[in-house]
């Protein structure tokens, strides 16, 4: 996060240096964000322009009111100049008044639907890479990546939505609004001309200090959410050191920093909108006086020879705010674009690292697939596996086919989990060959190989849902029965009774409401419901459960082994009591030990 | 509703200058605008009667123009520093909220009633207090602003022609209606189905991540997609409606603004030709008209947020109150004894202990009697799921019984002011927390103030000291999300180091070597026992390693304890795990 925001920081430094440079280039340099930004709502620009276009068209329908209307006044003032009936006038008005309405409507209902579409398809691509992922891959906090899936990508519509069409518009209706004044005076048009682009100036000189003061309070929002969810999760241990006060000062310390940081960016921000607000009240108070000392007869230069009329001056007064207002929309929703931006950016990091991961060459998912054998051998051959420069498999050899319970023991980070997940698919391997049926793995396609075995993870995982639900994730077709029959086959059967609702009950994320050991054990229940697996992978089953509960599991993947090769990583001495078949794993080196005195010593 | 105004209130209470001195800033500028909008359309027309009477009379100018330049100052500066003064003052009062609110959630949780709910949703809650913002800043400004301003415009417009004042008026009050029935019930069902498709979105992605091994070998990637996706369409579709909601909000106001004009002119036209009116006022009624709908222009941009922020007021009131009441109970219990631990009396007591998770559910402990005297050590046996971990979280005041009495060195836990429990006992075991911060901070959860030498030395103790002095950082090592970096053998050890920085009387240790193996399972039982010899030990365990220097074994079975004779019978080895 720091790394990232550093980046940012220098970014925005040389976005600084680039606007002092003296030599116009163009050109300047956009960061990643902004470039995707850029690309992935290329397909609903033009909808948004089109929303855009709409909305300034009835923008600039207030010409024709504010003509009306002045011509309405000017007509009662002074009976003998230009005028117009009162009651038509208001009438005309009111009907344009209609019109403007529907035309704003229209316009923000395309926009808002561009914008919709837009997240909605990259919400959608984020998901499949996210589950085109191979699972080994290292990914950052799953609460950081759900965070960037529910709230950042939502910050893009606003920007979609609210900034474009705004942008888009400012380019067309000050313009007109100035051409409708210089008909009537060029003096005013000329007063707003000069004050008009001095505020996109100004506001771009204070944008770049908003963007750097922006990504700071971005950071330190990220830090505080971070703090508390970390807080949260160890309320436990601070109730037990009694350290909970201190915590809440720490978040009281962090709130007084992102206040700092925040008012930092508001401060900006605010002093942006009082330029507006300067720019707009001077040219509100030079248009009236110069109208004044004109209709007074004191002045008389800006109209084109004749004297400015009461109906021309009276015009040129309230056009003057509604030349302001798109510029001051621009300014509010000139923080969307930041949002939407410091959003991509994160969006970016994020899908740069799904696709380095995207590693397809481990298994080929789409090349030809050949059907995957009913029976056969899972042998490896030669087999070295390293993590960045540590070596962790070295030319292993391995050949599971007949039923029977091997075991793999070491000390932990001897690379038993390496194996297991080099034989899942999950990670590439440097050199060697894991087959199957005497085809490499690659024959059958990643997910079809992957979905033919049954695993007892170290950490299982439960879902969000019913135990039935989680239990059928291994069988669809399951029926209560046959899951009751494999959760008394682990060892868990007593979960029914536990939990209300039995097969019906819920568990909770991370399933909670289960001890560790219930966990592992329900896991247990789950792979032996894979019934056509060609193998059961299970790593450290029997840790954290005691003495009793783990001869249960141990009975229970004794018995899945009369059926088929059952492969268990574990340093656990009763599992590799009743083993069939021992290896060690040492230094990367699988060492057969079929004489069982060797490990007595 | 009535939860927002009280957070109102309670601003009002913290930062009362901030809070009055900001509605009469916001007030200052807002008038501002609006009468150099009138002052100028008047001073127009009058120049252009005086001019067509040909300077007959005398028209004062520069008064007027002075007015213009005076009312485009305030109107600059004024909002700057209404702005600044009203935003301070309100994110210093969420940071207070924020810790108000994690109070709650603590008190909360030890009562037992969120332990079902995970981290995740917790820290929606929090986000909530963000929501807040809003309540005074888009809120209460804009509204109170809009209503007294519009309230004086009417008086001052009285005068000159009731009628046409009375049109303006109709108009804001129609215009304020809309807004107000925009944020009204079926946004409430709109906010309450986004927060339920933003939550059901987090939840799938974050079990898409987490649980993509499991997913990807029982196949349900494509389910858990799929389900991501709906959460995605629904999420899209709130959000969509809520958009379009606030940009018809705007074109209200926007079309309100036209229809004031031209009406409040056709009636101030007509009190003119009444006689009721004078003429150089018709110009004045005009700009005012134009100008007063700027006002309610920051109201219908935060329309859409009105049911947001009602209901997040009533999660934070709810947690406030806890957290308060909390705090009162701390109070309460500031003054009791401090507990005394003597040889030969029990340092710790409990009677007749009943607990069930649920009034409904089984009882996990029927009636336990438990005494402990002072510098024993009692281990706890039992099969996984009889309720061992329970009895120790009861100990710790982390878990209430429904009903027994509780005795920590002769004085009452219920009664005991927080911090005294917590320097007599402390728990250490099955859930080790590491936070996502430096080593030494990690240390220092137990004691603030504890010196680097202090923090080697329990690092020693624990076993981790050549673990840390191998890290380049040393004790400014920085440790990941759920303690990154550090393997679970590891992490234990580190909680351990943290307790004996504590040197607490009575040591609870709850699956102490759980998924430990067997070498440093050994290493951190001799670092445990050599922290707290001649201290008052409560093991929890099954594992007969942890057995060996207990003065009293206990077997915990069918919610009550029995004592077993030492040395251990075989039928009671079996059951352990002997490793």
């Amino acid at each position: 996060m720091t790394e990232n925001l550093a980046n940012v920081t220098e970014l925005s430094d040389a976005d600084v240096a680039e606007a002092n440079a003296p030599a116009k280039k163009r050109g300047r340099k956009k960061s990643a964000g902004q470039v995707w930004l850029q690309d992935a709502v290329r397909p609903e620009m033009k909808l948004v322009k089109r929303g855009a276009m709409l909305q300034g068209l009835s923008e600039l329908l207030w010409i024709p009111q504010a003509a009306l209307l002045a011509l309405a006044i000017a007509g009662l003032i002074d009976p003998h100049g230009p005028g117009l009936d009162p009651f038509y006038a208001t009438a005309s008005i009111l009907i344009l008044a209609v019109i403007r309405h529907f035309l704003r409507i229209r316009g923000g209902e395309i926009a808002v639907r561009a914008a919709s579409k837009a997240r909605h398809r990259l919400e959608t691509s984020l998901l499949s890479n996210l589950t085109n992922l191979s699972p080994a891959t290292e990914l950052p906090a799953s609460g950081k990546i759900a965070s960037i899936a529910v709230e950042h990508i939502q910050a893009i519509g606003p920007y979609l939505g609210r900034f474009l069409p705004i942008q888009a518009r400012l380019s067309l209706v000050p313009l007109i609004l100035i051409a409708s004044v210089a008909y009537v005076s060029w003096f005013a048009a000329l007063c707003l001309l000069i004050f008009g682009p001095l505020v996109p100036v100004f506001m771009a000189i204070v944008g770049i200090r908003a963007k750097k003061a922006s990504d700071r309070q971005l950071g330190v929002l990220a830090d505080m959410g971070g703090l508390l969810l970390d807080r949260l999760r160890g309320m436990e241990t601070l109730r037990l050191f009694g350290a909970v006060k201190r915590s809440e000062d720490d978040i009281r310390k962090l709130g007084g920093d992102f206040r700092t940081s925040t008012m930092r960016v508001l401060r900006i921000a605010f002093l942006s909108s009082t330029a507006l607000e300067l720019f707009s009240a001077a040219a509100i108070a030079i248009t009236a006086i110069y109208v004044g000392f004109s209709l007074l007869g004191e002045w008389s230069f800006g109209a084109y020879g004749s004297p400015l009329t009461l109906a021309g001056g009276l015009f040129v007064l309230m056009i003057v705010p509604e030349y302001f207002a798109p510029l001051r929309a621009f300014a509010a929703a000139y923080h969307d674009r930041a949002a939407g931006i410091a959003a991509a950016d994160h969006i970016v990091e994020l899908q740069k690292q799904l696709e380095d991961d995207g590693q397809e060459d481990i298994i080929g998912t789409g090349r030809d697939v050949v059907p995957l054998p009913a029976t056969g051998a899972l042998t490896i051959r030669n087999l070295s596996v390293s993590r960045g420069h540590r070596k962790i498999l070295a030319d292993v050899n391995l050949s599971l086919g007949e039923p029977e319970l091997v075991v793999v023991k070491g000390p932990s980070g001897t690379g038993k989990s390496t194996l297991m997940d080099c034989i899942l698919g999950f990670l590439p391997a440097d050199q060697g060959q894991i087959a199957y049926g005497g085809l490499p793995l690659t024959s059958y396609g990643l997910t079809n190989w992957q979905q033919s075995i049954s695993v007892l993870s170290q950490n299982p995982e439960l879902f969000h849902g019913t135990l039935r639900a989680n239990l059928r994730r291994a069988d669809q077709a399951a029926d209560d029965a046959t899951l009751t029959q494999a959760l008394k086959l682990a060892a868990v059967d007593e979960l029914l009774a536990k939990i209300p609702g039995g097969l019906s009950g819920q568990i909770g994320e991370d399933g909670k409401g289960l001890s560790l050991g219930e966990r592992r054990r329900f896991a247990l229940a789950r792979a032996a419901l894979r019934e056509d697996a060609r193998l059961i992978i299970a790593d450290e089953p029997t840790a954290d459960l005691d003495g009793a509960t783990a001869q249960k599991v141990v009975a229970a993947l004794k018995k899945l082994a009369h059926n088929k090769p059952v492969l268990v990583a574990t340093h656990d001495p009763r599992v590799v009591g009743s083993a069939d078949r021992v290896l060690t794993l040492k230094e990367g080196v699988l060492v057969d030990l079929n004489e069982r005195e060797g490990e007595e010593q | 509703m009535r939860s927002s105004l009280r957070i109102i209130w309670l601003l009002q209470k913290e930062e009362p200058l901030a809070f009055w001195g900001g509605l009469f800033l916001a007030f200052l500028p807002a008038a501002a605008g609006i009468a150099l909008l009138a002052v100028s359309g008047y001073f127009i027309t009058a120049t252009a009667l005086a001019g067509l009477s040909a300077g007959a009379v005398a028209f004062n100018t520069s008064s007027a123009a002075s007015c213009i330049r005076l009312y485009a100052s305030m109107r600059i500066f004024g909002r700057y520093i209404e702005r600044v003064i009203t935003h301070d003052a309100t994110f210093r009062f969420l940071a207070n909220l924020r810790s108000g609110v994690f109070r709650g959630l603590v008190a909360r949780e030890s009562n037992g009633t969120l332990s079902q709910r995970s981290a995740t949703a917790l820290s929606r809650v929090v986000s909530d207090v963000d929501q807040l913002d809003g309540l005074f800043l888009r809120l209460v400004v804009p509204l109170a602003s809009a209503t007294i301003i519009t309230g004086l415009t009417l008086v001052i417009l009285w005068q000159y022609s009731p009628m046409a004042s009375i049109a303006l008026g109709a108009v804001q009050a129609a215009g304020l209606t809309i807004l107000a029935k925009s944020g009204g019930h079926r946004q409430k069902a709109q906010a309450r189905k986004l927060n339920a498709a933003r939550d059901a979105l987090r939840v799938r992605v974050s079990d898409l991540v987490r649980g993509r091994r499991d997913l990807s070998v029982f196949g349900g990637l494509e389910q858990q997609r799929v389900a991501a996706l709906k959460a995605v369409n629904q999420l899209d579709d709130v959000q969509e409606q809520n958009e379009l909601t606030d940009m018809r909000n705007q074109a209200v106001v926007s079309t309100m603004s036209q229809v004031m004009v031209a009406v409040t002119f056709l009636f101030a036209a007509y009190s003119y030709q009444q006689g009721q009116m004078e003429l150089k006022h018709i110009a004045l009624f005009a700009f005012v008209a134009l100008a007063l709908p700027e006002l309610l222009i920051s109201l219908a941009n935060s329309a859409g947020s009105w049911s947001k922020m009602s209901g997040a007021a009533d999660r934070v009131r709810s947690l406030l109150t806890v957290g308060q009441d909390s705090e009162a109970l701390q109070n309460a219990r500031s003054n009791s004894e401090t507990p005394s631990f003597e040889v030969g009396k029990d340092a710790l007591n409990l009677k007749d202990i009943h607990f069930a998770y649920t009034p409904k559910a089984a009882a996990i402990l029927d009636g336990v009697d438990l005494a402990l005297p002072t510098g024993s050590r009692t281990v706890v046996i039992g099969p996984s799921g009889a309720g061992k971990s329970t009895l120790a979280a009861i100990v710790a005041r982390l878990q209430t019984p429904q009903s027994g009495a509780i005795q920590i060195g002769g004085v009452e836990l219920g009664g005991m002011a927080e911090d005294k429990l917590r320097a007599a006992l402390t728990v250490v075991g099955q859930r080790t927390q590491i936070f996502h911060s430096t080593i030494a901070e990690n240390l220092r959860v137990a004691r603030e103030e504890a010196t680097d030498a202090e923090l080697w030395e329990a690092l020693s103790h624990a076993g981790l000291k050549e673990l840390v002095e191998g890290r380049q950082e040393k004790l400014e090592t920085h440790l990941g999300e759920g303690g990154l970096g550090l393997s679970g053998g590891e992490g234990r050890r580190l909680a351990l180091a943290r307790a004996y920085l504590r040197n607490p009387e009575i040591w609870v240790a709850d699956e102490l070597t759980e998924g430990l193996d067997h070498a440093t399972a050994d290493k951190v039982l001799a670092s445990f026992r050599a922290m707290t010899r001649g201290k008052t030990v409560l093991m929890v365990s099954h594992r007969a390693s942890e057995l060996e220097g207990a003065d009293r074994v206990l077997v915990l079975e069918d919610g009550k304890l029995g004592e077993v004779t030492l040395p251990l019978s075989d039928e009671i080895k079996g059951r352990l795990r002997d490793d």
